[in-house]
């Protein structure tokens, strides 16, 4: 008997004429780990919160949900409360509690559990998440990352049979989202606990789960076996195949574009994977497997070549349309010309937030050059948010000087510099995204941005009359982008802006950037999105204790780390040098690939 | 916000830290005398001292002007009293005596306000829940979320307006702002901060629910046992109290201070109830200050 299972699920929202979901069947097994994607809208979360009746959504619904073959209306509130846990997407909102140990108690007391039980249980669950060493701490003071662990462990301590997760690291950064996953994978590998899960980002859920369950507008596209569901998306070209992990992405971008028909070996998942897949397939080619030692690359990036690789896969972002990468070289050729003329210049700062507490920038210098887009990556606390405080000015530096488009700082935040934060919600006041704009147009008049323009770069135009926090994620972002593009700034600073968007989000953002660089833009971006800094950014700056590790132009940046760099340089570094995207690895397999034909043919 | 409570360094039933603030604070507001008013007022700031440390000495630091303001504004409203200080607007009296009540009133008030500051410290919301919430549990955890609520708007509402100060609204943008444009601006970031709030409560609803809140009878986890220590506190505190409300009975925590000073020092049970209430006051502080010396000179440190 099915754990969970939808019959013929079909729901609308009250209002919309169009179903939420049509004709959702779908069956869960005990143990089983079984992960829902989709594109954002398809109908994901409206799906999960159906496993729950407290959760479920108000509108007309026909078919069934049945929990261990009873209707779920059968089983009590408190049941469903004990046996079905349930992780939201926004981690702070799901706290109750003001200490760690009170969140634990939270679900535990709410169902009447006896101290002494209930004690054990949050023992147990303490020491399997690692909390013991914060029980007393205040909930406030937790980052996300710790507060999402809380929450599945708080969720865990009531014992549920069935883990429903709705995007649960969605509004994680990278490393805890990949800490979070491996938890994920340990409850269910470890305690045999069920696992449904909704994501956007498949990359560490997808090679875990046992099954994968494809969403499109509210209809099940595809159900089966991950390695399936993957061919099966690569095949159909579907949008979605850009979110597939990096292997994936690259053996279809090459063995696609070899032989489309031909299935031979079964997709990489996995990076283990993807390298012992790319050597056999570069061994079977003749190419000697080791890494040039030059460090110069072979001009792989394939535009010029004729060969079938040149057409970008789904994988591949498009950059700037017009010139290729023509543009990167270019700009790149500035990194390191320290001139006067810098847009941002930061030497030897030094900053900390308490007078007792420690130093969070080290001795800092940085100078970026106008029209760049700068990377700054790091781990948490290596001090990026900082940076960009004391770059807009918001924060004053201990020592040092600070310098944004030849000023020196002074009181208040440098005009022409602004600042987009982490939480997009944070620049929202108003009722309609219209009056959002309708807001910074009137600070900005003087400074002559043109609305209409902004709505277009930002693709604006349908969402003008809704209200900013009922935008998804991606939306909100542009939207608070669309705001802060309207003061006409000469340098944009943003912070983690591809945090919680999806594949298609992040391409449309990169061009976009790239499209204000072009018209002179500075942009510095704080950012633990190797893949996305690699595609797009002129250069990356390492931030490691308050001070700068490495700046260099993404090849050489990515391709000289590793551990720090992009799943593609991962897969591909003892084959390649400095291949460090999806396209740079296809286009050098295809260089590999014509040197093969080359030396059969004469 | 960041270190635990220190609960008086030992652990005590709940119940005997709430009935210590209980008559700490209630006794407080009744006793009108000098001596009493003096007695509370230094025995508060000492426990917060000990509780806070330096963050204490700021709080004390900002309340001692608020309270000499209050005790030197008393006598420009009441013009009792035989000693006069001097005259001003035409004859009106200063007079000696209203600037002792209004020192008194002062102190009290000081002494309360540090009061409430040390039970912000020490009962947190889980003590007031295992207190409250076998008899009103909606009542209980609306408390802490309430309560939670505050500081959580706070910083959200710091974090808006550096938001857009960072992008140029607000009030980075001008060297001098006028008052006008101050108040738009924070009623526009308040805007911002109950929209968000109103929107992120839903979830947080939504999660207690899904957690099973209100779903049949609630328990409370965090238990402390109750020990023969808090047993013999509760009961040495009651017969302080006891002492204490003697006294009062007897009119001796009382003081007549028009048209001069009468402290009732020679009453019988005066000096009794005036050290039994010090004794009471200062029961944590004493609790606090032995854990100290303990810890002085406990094999730990060697």
């Amino acid at each position: 008997m099915a754990l969970l299972a939808c019959e013929a699920l079909t729901f609308a929202y009250p209002g919309s004429a169009a179903p939420a979901l049509r004709e959702v069947s779908l069956r869960v097994e005990p143990g089983e780990y079984l992960l829902v994607v989709g594109p954002s809208g398809s109908g994901k979360t409206t799906l999960l919160r159906h496993l729950k009746s407290a959760l479920a959504p108000h509108g007309t619904r026909t078919g069934r949900v049945l929990f261990e073959g009873r209707p779920l209306e059968a089983v009590s509130r408190r049941e469903q409360a004990q046996r079905i846990g349930f992780v939201m997407q926004n981690p702070r909102d799901q706290i109750v509690a003001d200490r760690v140990a009170g969140e634990m108690a939270f679900g535990l007391e709410s169902l009447g559990c006896d101290p002494a039980r209930a004690r054990l249980r949050m023992a147990e669950a303490a020491s399997f998440f690692g909390l013991d060493g914060w029980l007393d701490r205040a909930t406030a003071d937790l980052s996300g990352g710790q507060c999402q662990r809380l929450n599945l462990a708080a969720v865990m301590a009531a014992d549920p049979a069935v883990l429903v997760l709705d995007e649960p690291t969605a509004q994680l950064d990278p490393l805890a989202a990949t800490e979070f996953m491996a938890l994920v994978r340990r409850l269910n590998e470890e305690l045999g606990i069920t696992v449904v899960m909704g994501e956007q980002r498949m990359e560490e859920a997808f090679a875990d789960a046992h099954r994968v369950v494809v969403l499109e507008e509210g209809a099940v596209a595809a159900c089966g076996k991950p390695r399936a569901v993957a061919a099966r998306l690569v095949a159909g070209d579907s949008p979605l195949a850009a979110a597939l992990p990096a292997p994936a992405r690259i053996c279809h971008g090459v063995v696609g574009a070899e032989a489309p028909a031909e299935d031979t070996a079964p997709l990489p998942l996995t990076v283990r994977e993807g390298r012992r897949w790319l050597r056999r397939w570069c061994a079977e080619r003749g190419h000697g497997g080791a890494a040039p030692a030059n460090p110069t690359p072979v001009e792989p990036t394939g535009r010029s070549k004729e060969s079938s690789f040149a057409s970008p896969s789904a994988a591949e972002p498009e950059r700037c349309p017009t010139d290729g990468f023509g543009r990167k070289t270019g700009a790149s050729r500035r990194v390191g010309v320290h001139g006067c003329d810098a847009a941002l210049s930061l030497r030897d700062v030094w900053f900390r937030y308490d007078r007792t507490g420690d130093d969070v920038l080290r001795g800092l210098s940085l100078e970026v050059p106008p029209g760049s887009l700068c990377a700054l990556l790091g781990g948490n606390g290596a001090g990026k948010t900082t940076l960009l405080k004391v770059a807009a000015g918001l924060a004053r530096p201990l020592r040092g000087s600070v310098r944004a488009l030849g000023r020196s700082a002074r009181r208040g935040p440098f005009p022409g510099v602004a600042l987009l934060p982490q939480d997009p919600q944070l620049l929202f006041s108003q009722p309609t995204v219209a009056a959002e704009l309708a807001e910074m147009a009137d600070m900005a008049k003087a400074a002559g941005g043109s609305q209409a323009e902004v709505v277009e770069l930002c693709d604006l135009g349908s969402l003008l009359e809704r209200h900013p926090l009922d935008l998804s994620g991606g939306e909100q972002q542009r939207a608070a982008l669309a705001k802060v593009l309207l003061g006409n700034p000469a340098v944009l600073l943003l912070d983690e802006p591809t945090k919680g968007t999806d594949v298609l989000f992040k391409k449309r953002f990169g061009q976009l950037l790239c499209a204000l660089t072009e018209r002179g833009v500075t942009v510095v971006m704080a950012s633990h999105d190797m893949e996305f800094c690699a595609a797009w950014a002129d250069r990356c700056v390492l931030l490691f204790h308050g001070a700068v590790a490495a700046d260099d132009e993404p090849r050489r940046f990515f391709g000289a780390n590793r551990f720090y760099t992009t799943a593609a340089s991962r897969m591909s570094r003892d084959v390649f040098a400095d291949t460090v995207t999806d396209g740079q690895v296809i286009a050098a397999c295809g260089a590999v690939a014509a040197q093969a034909t080359e030396g059969e043919c004469p | 916000m960041g270190t635990p409570p220190t609960a008086f360094l030992i652990p005590v039933h709940p119940i005997v830290e709430l009935g210590f603030f209980l008559c700490a604070i209630g006794l407080g507001v009744f006793l009108l005398s000098p001596p009493f008013a003096l007695v509370g007022a230094g025995a508060a700031a000492l426990t917060l001292l000990l509780l806070q440390g330096r963050a204490a000495g700021r709080l004390i630091g900002a309340t001692v002007p608020l309270a000499a303001v209050v005790a030197l504004a008393n006598p420009l409203f009441v013009p009792l009293g035989q000693t006069v200080l001097f005259a001003y607007a035409g004859g009106r009296p200063y007079t000696a005596e209203a600037l002792a009540c209004g020192a008194t009133v002062a102190a009290l008030l000081a002494a309360v306000l540090w009061w409430f500051a040390s039970f912000n410290r020490v009962m947190d919301t889980a003590k007031l829940l295992y207190l409250f919430g076998r008899f009103a549990p909606a009542v209980s955890l609306t408390l802490t979320l309430v309560l939670r609520l505050v500081p959580t708007f706070g910083r959200r509402a710091s974090a808006v307006a550096e938001a857009r100060a960072g992008i140029g609204l607000g009030r980075g943008s001008g060297a001098k702002v006028p008052a006008i444009a101050r108040v738009r601006e924070a009623t526009v970031v308040l805007a911002s901060v109950s929209a968000w709030s109103l929107e992120h409560g839903v979830a947080t609803a939504d999660a207690m629910e899904s957690r099973g809140f209100g779903t049949g009878h609630r328990a409370t986890v965090p238990c402390w046992p109750l020990r023969w220590r808090d047993a013999v506190a509760l009961g040495l505190m009651g017969a302080l109290v006891a002492i204490v409300v003697a006294g009062a009975a007897l009119g001796v925590t009382e003081a007549t201070f028009f048209p001069r000073i009468a402290v009732p020092t020679g009453a019988p049970l005066f000096g009794v109830s005036l050290v039994a209430y010090g004794l009471l006051l200062l029961l944590p502080a004493l609790v606090m200050g032995r854990e100290r010396l303990r810890w002085h000179f406990s094999r730990a440190r060697r």
